[in-house]
C-alpha cells in the first residue's frame, strides 16, 4: 500500500558523496574516451568496476557485485551537459 | 492511453506523483530475498522550464532510493556556478502510487536529488519525464492535460 510522504522542515537526511568516484571518472576520462566513449562506466570507491553498453546494465552489475548502495554509473563522454532547473534551490 | 487533468491552482500545476525504486534495484533486493520498499506519493510541480527531474533527498530516503551517479545542476540567470549533486535512478508515475498498479504506467526516470524553492511540493516534474507524454494547456479552463 502506498503511502504519502510529508516531510516537517528539518526533517533531513544526509547526502551520500560520490566525490572519491567522480574523481576517479575525472581522472581517467581522457585515456577512457579512446576505447569506451558513448559506454557506461562503473565506479565503486575508487575501484573501476567495468564498461557497460547500458546504463541498466551497468546499475545490475553493480548491484550484483557490490550490493545494494551507492554506485557510480556514468557514460562516458567528453562534455558534460548542465540542467537546468530554474524552481529548485541551487 | 491515461488522460490526466491537473488544475492549475494558485501555486502551479500540482499533481500526485508516484516514486518508487528503478526496476533494476527492485530486481536486485528480490533477488538478494530483501523487501522491495513500497512506492510513496508525493506532491509535485510540472515544471516545464526543467531539463531534467528534481527530487527532494528526503522523498528519495523515504523509498530507501541509493545515488546513482552525479550530475550537474544550475538555475538559469543565476550568476552561481553550476553546481554537482547526486543521481537517483527511480520509477515515477503520474497520479501517485495508488492509481498506478500497471507497471506500464511507471516511467524509469535519472532524477536529481535537489530541494524545489516551493516548499509544499517534494518534485519538479522536469521535461524528462513529460517526454513520456502529450501535454495539451488548456488556458480556457486553467488546467493541462496529460495524455500517457
Amino acid at each position: 500500500m502506498a503511502e504519502k510522504v510529508r516531510l516537517r522542515p528539518g526533517q533531513g537526511s544526509r547526502a551520500v558523496s560520490l566525490s572519491r568516484e567522480q574523481a576517479v571518472y575525472e581522472a581517467n576520462l581522457s585515456r577512457w574516451l579512446a576505447d569506451h566513449e558513448g559506454e557506461y562506466v562503473l565506479i565503486k570507491g575508487y575501484k573501476v568496476d567495468g564498461f557497460y553498453e547500458s546504463r541498466d546494465e551497468a546499475l545490475t552489475a553493480g548491484y550484483s557485485r557490490f550490493g545494494i548502495g551507492p554506485l557510480f554509473v556514468k557514460q562516458v563522454s567528453p562534455s558534460e551537459p548542465v540542467d537546468h532547473i530554474p524552481s529548485a534551490l541551487i | 492511453m491515461a488522460l490526466i487533468r491537473v488544475p492549475i491552482g494558485a501555486d502551479g500545476p500540482v499533481i500526485d506523483l508516484g516514486i518508487w525504486l528503478a526496476r533494476a534495484l527492485a530486481h536486485a533486493l528480490v533477488a538478494q530475498g530483501r523487501a522491495v520498499p513500497s512506492p510513496q506519493t508525493i506532491r509535485a510541480l510540472i515544471d516545464t522550464g526543467a531539463d531534467r527531474t528534481a527530487i527532494h533527498p528526503n522523498a528519495l530516503a523515504s523509498i530507501a532510493s541509493p545515488p546513482s551517479g552525479t550530475t550537474l545542476v544550475r538555475r538559469p540567470g543565476s550568476t552561481t556556478a553550476a553546481r554537482r549533486v547526486n543521481l537517483h535512478d527511480v520509477r515515477l508515475a503520474f497520479g501517485g502510487a495508488v492509481v498506478s498498479p500497471r507497471s506500464g504506467s511507471w516511467v524509469e526516470v535519472e532524477s536529481a536529488a535537489v530541494v524545489p524553492a516551493d516548499p509544499s511540493v517534494l518534485a519538479l516534474i522536469g521535461r524528462d519525464m513529460l517526454a513520456h507524454c502529450q501535454f495539451v494547456y488548456d488556458g480556457l479552463k486553467g488546467e493541462l492535460l496529460l495524455i500517457c
